[in-house]
């Protein structure tokens, strides 16, 4: 079965048009990749199936390590906790000197391609000499505030409000820049010297930057390794080592394959994340697995398994708490998974694809949280719930359900449910991320040489600044009830993006401008990707509401203030949060003072 | 919303006689701070009885304390009540100053009042961040332990201990304040009460808390008159008793004690008399401050100054003491020797969690803790 997998694989896929990191790796084992070593298809294929496996589950137990121990310090900070967590070994000393090694080497190889790109490779010598002698400046100035400046400031207990205390934070930013300041001057300086300025084409510079970028990277991880995901580590090697129980009047067989059940969509869903992109001889080639022409789907359906592995679960422990756990899930299951469909059908409707990839360059132009808001926002909450995370974490209810479903599960068994949740919250981050936020997208500073860093980085940045929403709601909210949860989904959520799906589809379906002005196919920086089906006018927002017709127009306003609507209901939320307590006491009903 | 409006489930007959869920929550859970099982018999999650089981935590400290001397004895019934001791304290000494007739200098009477303030403001801290977490938020326990830890930090620079002081001794207090006590005290009540603007930003208009708390556990006046319920769970239901100024001991008499009370007596009204609670203590303490000073006496000159030394001549009283929980009260009786012949103690938690059986019927099963939490109940005093 396994031969005829790959034979169809074998099929399937065209090795010239590589379009994957997966795929470009067996097109390169196919090319004989060391003199005289040829693989066989099959082989080939062999090695891309294990190899890729293996990258999944190490870069899944990575990131739920280095996620949940950044939930940790995270939640202590929120809660002004003073503790082990607190201060550990993580010292201000220690942090500096990482920042600064890191800083340094990643600002080294930086500066110099930031010069050669706005340059466009027109730069001459005095550009180079003055921007050495700028940085070099720098770097004494930080030399100057860290010796001189803020030994003093750090004696003074004033410096911690006030006027002073905003010179107290230029020091220490001018302190933290200084070496990276002496790195990128001496950078330019010797690039000066050796006379390489005035080409388009500095030598060696993707070799520099691989090699700087790799010390940076390892520096990097032995310092979080250390310092920050020590205990992360230890509870892994830990909880491996633990015993693996099963209850008595179990439901064995269930029991026992439910945590695999709930793993194995956690793991699926890896494989269509497109993490970013890289141009590689003129050609766009995307970090994942597999680019799959229904990813979207593939992930709804992980999600669905997973909840219902989880009913399993709650089911086959014979236990009292872990089946109320597992009837909340069900219940969840029906009423969430409806809104989170609707909403991502919004995206597959705006993007005309399913593609995880085409969902991102389709929104070259403007992201999809613009014309897509109420969307984004039924998915934000529906993903809460999605993921089991508080305020929605009802089935594992830790102070009702003592942990509801898992109540029964130790050892590996529980490390799996735990490692599948925390990786469903990088999931369900990444697919926002993706969806809403333009994936990948962002100001290619780095040029197309760059593209494979700044895409990492930036669909990185919008992904942990979505967990950290995660964290945040968990550390603020309590628990909701599950009937209120029930009324809340099927008489606010339901019919809302019942709405929203209707009039995305009509918009798109109408080819309304609204939605189709910001369908502009661009490439990421000047490499052709391969020609995709325009089928709509590419016109801005301002030129779109300009020829739109009266009907047109009266859609597009009606379209804004289901948006404004939204926008409010966002808006006054986070005025309470931040602003509206301000005003206690203040009893918001009768509690009268009778002395 | 009028008051028998609640949001309380019909229990409907069950016409395919299916088999009820017994829960048996407890002795060991994370929502029960102390030993105590509840089985809870519910039809799905919609709670139809709840039945409290006792003697996890038993200790026989009625029996126990006639065969100690007074100071033991109050060490004892200190054990009972863990979060505010110095309300026992209080209770063993006031019993014994009234049988003997000891008059208490009006300088100690000012620090009593003080201890007993701050420790009702401890209790409140305990309580409202073991109710977030009952409600499943899990920040409060943690913003909330952070202010205790001053207050404990007061108490052990007053008394040298953090949990049971001891510092309330028949005829006085047993040592004076140390010179920087009261400011320190001031400063803790200034910043205490930005840190309790800070709770009620964080918790107390959060949508999910109101709709979490409110007409939930509702309890009506008359049912909470006959059960028995007293303190900041009689007054959210509407009733204004407080010792404090109803029947005024210590320097309660010369200070103006506003009670706040609640409307409906549901969970939300439970947890805003406390907040308020811990607003009117700041001022009380506030307005002690001015008097613990100076050098006058603190202890009548004619009592034995060590309380396990001490004779209690023949008599029997009836003590209460307005503890953070409600009307905690002491009978005493002694017989002339320095061992009182029976000691009992009304405990408020025992009454109020009897009601818990009244409150939950109807709700869900996530209610009952957050039910259990707003009635503030200590297995301690229960399980004596």
């Amino acid at each position: 079965m396994s031969l005829s997998l790959m034979l169809l694989l074998q099929q399937r896929y065209d090795m010239s048009e590589a379009r994957t990191m997966w795929e470009a790796l067996r097109a390169w084992l196919n090319t004989e990749p060391l003199p005289g070593l040829r693989f066989s298809p099959g082989a080939s294929n062999a090695i891309m199936l294990v190899t890729a496996l293996l990258f999944i589950f190490l870069l899944e137990l990575l990131i739920t390590i280095g996620l949940q121990v950044w939930e940790r310090r995270l939640m202590a900070r929120m809660q002004g906790r003073r503790g082990p967590q607190e201060y550990g070994e993580v010292t201000p000393q220690r942090f500096r000197r990482i920042a600064t090694q890191v800083g340094a080497l990643i600002g080294l190889p930086a500066v110099l391609y930031g010069v050669n790109y706005w340059t466009g490779g027109t730069a001459d010598a005095k550009l180079f000499w003055s921007m050495a002698i700028l940085f070099l400046a720098l770097g004494l100035a930080g030399l100057l505030y860290r010796h001189l400046l803020l030994p003093v400031l750090n004696a003074n207990p004033a410096s911690g409000r006030g006027l002073l205390s905003i010179l107290k934070f230029k020091a220490t930013l001018f302190s933290l820049c200084m070496l990276p300041c002496f790195a990128a001057a001496g950078g330019l300086a010797l690039a000066a010297l050796l006379g390489y300025l005035p080409k388009a084409h500095i030598p060696f510079l993707p070799q520099l930057t691989v090699l700087c970028t790799f010390l940076a990277f390892i520096l990097y991880m032995a310092y979080m390794i250390r310092f920050y995901w020590r205990q992360g580590f230890y509870d892994t090697i830990k909880i491996f080592f633990k015993e693996d129980t099963v209850p008595l009047n179990a439901d064995k067989l269930l029991y026992l394959i439910a945590p695999i059940l709930v793993y194995i969509p956690a793991l699926l869903s890896w494989v269509v994340i497109p993490f970013g992109v890289a141009a590689i001889e003129g050609q766009i080639v995307y970090y994942m697995i597999q680019d799959l022409n229904v990813g979207l789907l593939l992930i709804i359906a992980d999600f669905a398994m997973f909840l219902v592995a989880v009913i399993m679960s709650g089911y086959a422990s014979n236990n009292k708490y872990a089946l109320v756990g597992a009837m909340r899930e069900a219940a969840m299951l029906l009423t969430y998974e409806i809104p989170m469909l609707m909403s991502l059908l919004c995206v597959a409707i705006f993007a005309g694809s399913l593609n995880l990839t085409e969902i991102v360059q389709r929104q070259s132009m403007t992201w999809g949280i613009l014309p897509l808001f109420p969307a984004f926002v039924i998915y934000l909450v529906v993903s809460l719930a999605e993921t089991n995370r508080p305020p929605f974490d009802l089935p594992e209810a830790q102070n009702e359900l003592l942990g509801g479903y898992l109540v029964e599960y130790s050892g590996m068994r529980f490390a799996l449910f735990y490692v599948a949740e925390y990786s469903n919250v990088f999931i369900v981050s990444a697919i926002m991320s993706v969806c809403f936020l333009g994936g990948w997208k962002g100001p290619m500073f780095l040029g197309t040489d760059g593209l494979w860093l700044t895409s990492l980085f930036w669909f990185l940045l919008k992904t942990y600044a979505l967990c950290f929403f995660f964290i945040w709601a968990r550390s603020t909210m309590p628990r909701i009830r599950v009937d209120q949860i029930m009324f809340f989904s099927w008489k606010f959520l339901l019919p809302a993006s019942v709405v929203v799906m209707a009039a995305t589809a009509l918009g798109v379906v109408n080819r309304h401008p609204w939605f189709s002005a910001n369908q502009l196919a661009v490439s990421d920086v000047d490499v052709t990707v391969r020609e995709s089906v325009t089928q709509y006018q590419t016109l801005t927002t301002a030129e779109a509401l300009a020829v739109m017709s009266v009907p047109e127009k009266a859609f597009f306003w009606g379209y804004n203030v289901l948006c404004l609507f939204f926008g409010l209901f966002i808006l006054v939320m986070a005025w309470r949060i931040l602003f509206a307590a301000r005003r206690h006491p203040q009893p918001r009903r009768e509690v009268s003072w009778s002395g | 919303m009028t008051r028998s409006s609640d949001r309380r489930v019909e229990i409907r007959r069950d016409p395919l006689l299916t088999e009820k869920l017994i829960y048996s929550v407890g002795p060991q859970h994370p929502s029960l701070p102390s030993p105590l099982e509840l089985r809870v018999q519910a039809d799905g999650e919609l709670i139809e009885r709840v039945t409290p089981e006792l003697g996890y935590m038993h200790r026989g400290v009625e029996q126990l304390v006639t065969q100690r001397n007074y100071g033991q004895a109050a060490g004892l019934i200190s054990r009972c009540e863990w979060l505010a001791g110095s309300n026992a304290d209080w209770l063993v000494a006031d019993a014994i100053e009234r049988i003997e007739g000891i008059t208490v200098p009006a300088r100690s009477q000012w620090l009593r009042t003080l201890v007993l303030e701050l420790s009702r403001i401890g209790n409140h801290l305990f309580w409202f961040g073991n109710l977030g977490l009952e409600a499943g938020a899990y920040t409060p326990i943690f913003i909330a332990m952070r202010e205790r830890e001053m207050l404990l930090d007061l108490l052990e620079m007053l008394s040298g201990h953090r949990h049971h002081h001891g510092w309330i001794v028949p005829g006085g207090v047993r040592n004076a304040p140390p010179e920087d006590f009261s400011g320190h005290v001031r400063a803790f009540c200034l910043w205490f009460r930005g840190r309790l603007d800070e709770y009620e930003d964080f918790f107390s208009d959060n949508a999910i808390w109101i709709n979490r708390s409110e007409l939930i556990g509702t309890l009506e006046p008359d049912y909470a008159f006959e059960y028995g319920a007293t303190g900041p769970v009689l007054r959210a239901s509407g009733i204004a008793h407080d010792l404090r100024r109803d029947q005024p001991y210590a320097m309660y008499g010369e200070l103006d004690v506003q009670v706040p009370t609640g409307e409906f007596g549901d969970v939300l009204d439970r947890y805003r008399v406390r907040f308020l609670e811990m607003r009117e203590s700041l001022r009380i303490i506030e307005a002690c401050l001015g008097n613990i000073g100076g050098d006058a006496p603190l202890r009548d000159p004619d009592v034995n100054p060590d309380p396990e030394a001490l004779t209690v001549s023949r008599g029997e009283v009836y003590t209460a003491v307005e503890s953070p929980r409600g009307e905690l009260g002491l009978t005493l009786v002694s017989d002339g020797t320095n061992r009182p012949s029976r000691m009992h103690l009304r405990a408020p938690s025992l009454y109020h969690l009897f009601l818990l059986d009244e409150l939950c019927r109807g709700y869900l099963l996530a209610d009952l803790f957050v039910i259990y939490g707003s009635l503030d109940i200590m297995i301690g005093e229960v399980d004596k």
